[in-house]
């Protein structure tokens, strides 16, 4: 659709600063965007404009609606991201990190952390461990001489996510009920705890795994070639596969640490950016974490202001994605191709 | 500039090549001959090093391929496949750069511009310049085996090995695709190996046949030594009459 990488490039990145600072604006807490743009500036270069403002800008924007947005970009650059990778891995339509069983594997990893180990550092790591178990787990299910079926492996992703559910519950079950209330709630999948500290510990790993990804593009369009025709082009097959698959885990997992499973993005977001850049990787990776970040935050605006209640943003990304994955069933599947 | 010395190759307890040498020089175009589960693939995978033989050498420009490494290799023989699917619509000049893919000096690095214009020059060689943007997918058969087939070039390879390039060709596109394959063979200097089912193609465009029957090369030698209907009986077990056109050889079943 859009013609040279720099036009691509300009665009997103103009839609995902629109949609931050749309999202900024947003929220129970009303504020004149002129104003809070010059708070803002001041923060950042203290005195360039006089004035002073209330303790309100200061709690509302700084310590809860900035750190929500920033870690919901994140996520949302994550989950998408690594939902690409896996695509193009295993070239399959279907997969991504929920339908792969991870973000479930991650999820009892991040579970059995906050009920015994608590502390960011446990809960990032168990995350990691569990969920790439789980992709593993789900790839060796699949595997079938040589090669993986488009649906065969989502099947087993839902074997692996069935084991992983039972796991928490039994994790919920044993845990002191005073912790039970805080899994149950993160579990949901939601942004409205998001912290600078979630931010802190998250953040590096996803920024680094996105980085890393994109550098690896293009080995991925010869990956997906297939596993014949990449090695006689050269190309050591495995060692590049594990490294995309790691890293693909370290992204989802981290993202699942902070915020709990949010399914789907990583399924719709690459397709729907596919579909406007085409499939070189070298430019779709790093494009669907900037329209990944995007759409998690429209997303979480969703969540926190179209009901009076609050609701899991994860909610939002289900209805549109599970409606979007059996179209994907109906046509891809069938033609066993890509448009 | 590929030599094979006593291949041999078993699944299990099955053996597949029996002790297969042969040698082809530069600028030379080998078909091998032989019913389906004679054992041609598998030698071509061995040649490619897709296979490792049980026992035996392959010498390509004089280096021991089975010690090399992939890189290494890939600089030297590139593959035309049998059956392509594409799962992802590349461009077609993306499809053919990751031909460079063997010449890429570090683990994240990307084609460079002389990469690039190794491709170009390919493209207009190969007169398919005018379909260079268009999405691989969404090309007809022929044109697919010449991106496919460009692909190989931009290996820049001393061997070319080809699996039944013409199998999913029509009559017209197997005269174009065979025709450049010997076209490019002189022109680059190139050791072609390829399969094919119709022994008239091998005839019109080889310099060299080898009939393979149960894994072993039961004749090999120009067209014009091998072909015969005596060879033909053998290899497939039919019976042919062996007519001449303009000095080329060329076989009509009885029936």
């Amino acid at each position: 659709m859009f013609k040279s990488r720099l036009g691509n490039w300009i665009i997103f990145s103009m839609i995902l600063i629109g949609t931050f600072f749309f999202s900024l604006f947003l929220g129970s807490y009303e504020f004149q965007p002129k104003e809070l743009i010059k708070f803002l500036i001041n923060r950042i270069v203290p005195g360039l404009f006089a004035g002073s403002w209330p303790d309100t800008y200061e709690t509302v924007i700084l310590n809860i609606r900035l750190p929500r947005l920033i870690l919901a970009m994140l996520v949302g650059a994550a989950l998408s991201i690594a939902g690409t990778s896996f695509q193009g891995l295993f070239k399959n339509p279907l997969v991504e990190p929920y339908t792969l069983g991870l973000s479930t594997g991650a999820g009892f990893g991040a579970a059995l952390a906050l009920a015994f180990w608590p502390g960011y550092l446990s809960v990032s790591l168990l995350a990691f461990f569990f969920g790439l178990l789980a992709a593993v787990l789900a790839y060796g299910l699949a595997w079938q001489g040589g090669e993986t079926h488009v649906v065969s492996l989502v099947l087993a992703g839902v074997i692996v996510s069935a084991l992983f559910s039972a796991l928490i519950s039994l994790v919920q079950y044993l845990v002191d009920p005073l912790k039970l209330q805080g899994i149950v709630f993160w579990l949901m999948g939601g942004l409205s705890l998001a912290s600078w500290k979630d931010i802190q510990s998250a953040g590096p790993l996803i920024i680094f795994s996105i980085l890393m990804l994109s550098l690896l593009g293009w080995k991925l369009n010869v990956l997906s070639l297939g596993d014949t025709e990449a090695r006689s082009l050269g190309l050591n097959v495995e060692k590049n596969r594990a490294l995309i698959v790691v890293l693909a885990t370290l992204a989802a997992s981290s993202a699942v640490a902070v915020s709990g499973v949010i399914g789907w993005i990583g399924l719709m977001i690459p397709h729907i950016v596919r579909m406007l850049v085409g499939p070189d990787h070298s430019q779709l990776l790093p494009l669907s974490a900037l329209g990944g970040a995007a759409f998690l935050l429209i997303a979480d605006d969703l969540a926190r202001t179209a009901f009076i209640y609050e609701i899991p943003v994860g909610v939002i990304t289900t209805l549109l994605g599970a409606p979007f994955f059996a179209y994907l069933l109906k046509s891809k599947s069938k033609k066993g191709g890509w448009t | 500039m590929i030599k094979a010395k006593k291949i041999f190759f078993n699944y299990e307890k099955t053996p597949v090549l029996e002790e297969i040498s042969l040698e082809l020089k530069k600028g030379q175009v080998l078909t091998l001959l032989g019913p389906n589960g004679s054992g041609k693939t598998t030698l071509l995978k061995c040649l490619n090093a897709s296979l490792k033989p049980k026992r035996g050498s392959i010498y390509v420009d004089g280096k021991d391929s089975l010690s090399l490494k992939p890189k290494k290799l890939a600089q030297l023989i590139a593959t035309l496949f049998q059956s392509h699917v594409a799962a992802f619509p590349y461009r077609v000049r993306d499809l053919i750069l990751m031909g460079r893919a063997p010449y890429l000096e570090g683990f994240f690095s990307t084609p460079t511009l002389e990469d690039r214009r190794v491709v170009e020059d390919i493209l207009t060689e190969l007169e398919i310049s005018h379909f260079a943007d268009r999405p691989y997918t969404q090309l007809s058969g022929g044109e697919r085996q010449l991106v496919l087939l460009a692909r190989a070039l931009a290996q820049q390879p001393r061997v070319l090995v080809l699996d039944e390039p013409t199998a999913p060709l029509d009559f017209k596109n197997t005269v174009l695709v065979l025709g450049k394959v010997k076209e490019l063979a002189r022109k680059k200097e190139l050791a072609v190996i390829m399969t094919l089912h119709d022994p008239n193609y091998a005839l019109l465009f080889s310099d060299l046949i080898a009939f393979i029957k149960k894994g072993k090369v039961l004749a090999w030698g120009t067209p014009g030594e091998v072909v015969n209907s005596d060879n033909m009986k053998k290899v497939y077990g039919v019976e042919v009459d062996v007519l001449e056109n303009k000095g080329v050889p060329f076989i009509v079943p009885k029936i």
